[in-house]
């Protein structure tokens, strides 16, 4: 493998980006989920909230460019000796990835939009502030719902959110332990496409 | 005798005149302040846009009247995403509500440059009974009101549904008022 079958940078740079947010992002939700609930928390969560949301909308927008690079760029190829269901493996958790990464902000989009804290019970309806600058509007067709409707779509989105964050936490594992496993194991580049300090190892005669 | 009437009208008019001529306020030193805490940091708001027709004669009480009129979307404090909020159908609702009103019923001396000002906060569409003390003093053509007005959010229907029990945002909400107007 040479060099010209890394990744662009701007595909390297885009993934390290957005792996650095969702690293942050789901630590920062499963914590501010119970804090908002306990009153000696609550005003840090509160706040917690608002850079979950805003750092939301950048992994969402983030992801989107991503994409549009990736269907402008191919990917390199993967080493020619891989086994099929290896490559099928490798395809799926990349898009599986993809698919979270666009999925998991819009149904926490949706979720905000209704106004209604899943959490707390009772209406909340606070509005999006991408980092205090400007305002990310509510789904019109979800805030505009009846209340008992926006009740059931904020249960239903919160829940989607969390299931959709430990779809993640699988991939993630798989991907980080099929990474290792291409780098330590068979030595190949695989890892080196996406870190730009590694060399790739040397062509097996 | 005739001219001696026509005088004590002209007086009497011109008594009546002096309790119905408006007061100019001075925007620039004038204001509608409001404070509070919110998520356990205190706030210091502002309405940037209101008016104020003001009849007030300490010789004519009972001829004297204040109609303020609040642009509620003028709130500010500093901080976008209380702003922000501020203009939702939780809090001043803006669109359905652009205008809060306060007009006085009555206005009676409690002690010498102190009146009582009793009067109806409209906010929402909601008429709420509000009596409000105030320092006035006219210097010449110049007169100076302060007042403070504390103020219980929730009987004003703000915030009602999202945060009943003030976890977020404290429940009382003191008005400070300060006018200079000229005459």
């Amino acid at each position: 493998m040479t060099r010209t079958e890394r990744y662009t940078t701007v595909a390297v740079a885009l993934h390290w980006l957005i792996a650095l947010l969702v690293l942050g992002m789901v630590p920062a939700g499963w914590w501010m989920s119970d804090a908002i609930k306990n009153p000696e928390t609550q005003m840090q969560a509160f706040q917690v909230f608002q850079l979950h949301k805003s750092m939301g909308f950048t992994i969402l927008a983030l992801t989107v460019a991503r994409l549009v690079w990736r269907l402008m760029h191919p990917a390199p190829p993967l080493p020619a000796g891989m086994a099929g269901w290896q490559r099928l493996g490798a395809h799926l958790t990349h898009w599986g990835f993809y698919a979270l990464l666009i999925l998991i902000p819009l149904s926490g989009w949706v979720y905000v939009s209704t106004g209604w804290s899943a959490e707390l019970a009772r209406p909340v309806p606070v509005p999006t502030l991408w980092f205090g600058l400007f305002e990310i509007p509510h789904l019109p067709f979800i805030a505009g719902q009846p209340q008992e409707a926006r009740v059931a779509i904020s249960e239903a989105s919160m829940s989607a959110h969390s299931a959709l964050v430990w779809g993640g936490i699988v991939l993630f594992v798989l991907h980080v332990g099929a990474a290792l496993k291409h780098h330590v194991m068979d030595g190949d580049g695989v890892l080196a496409r996406m870190i730009p300090f590694i060399a790739p190892p040397k062509e097996k005669i | 005798m005739r001219a001696l009437l026509i005088m004590l009208i002209l007086a009497l008019s011109g008594a009546t005149a002096s309790a119905q001529t408006p007061w100019r306020v001075d925007p620039a030193q004038s204001s509608i302040r409001f404070s509070g805490t919110h998520a356990g940091a205190a706030f210091n708001g502002r309405f940037d846009v209101w008016t104020a027709d003001i009849r007030f004669d300490p010789a004519n009480l009972a001829a004297s009247k204040a109609i303020v009129t609040i642009d509620t979307a003028s709130a500010k404090t500093g901080d976008a995403f209380q702003e922000r909020t501020l203009r939702d159908g939780e809090w001043f609702d803006v669109r359905r509500h652009p205008q809060a009103r306060f007009e006085t019923t009555s206005i009676v001396r409690v002690a010498e440059n102190r009146y009582l000002a009793n009067g109806t906060l409209t906010l929402k569409g909601r008429a709420t009974a509000v009596a409000m003390p105030f320092e006035l003093t006219i210097n010449g053509a110049a007169a100076t009101m302060r007042a403070q007005l504390p103020l219980d959010r929730l009987t004003l229907g703000l915030g009602t549904a999202s945060d009943p029990n003030a976890e977020w945002v404290s429940r009382q909400i003191p008005l400070t008022i300060q006018v200079r107007a000229t005459r």
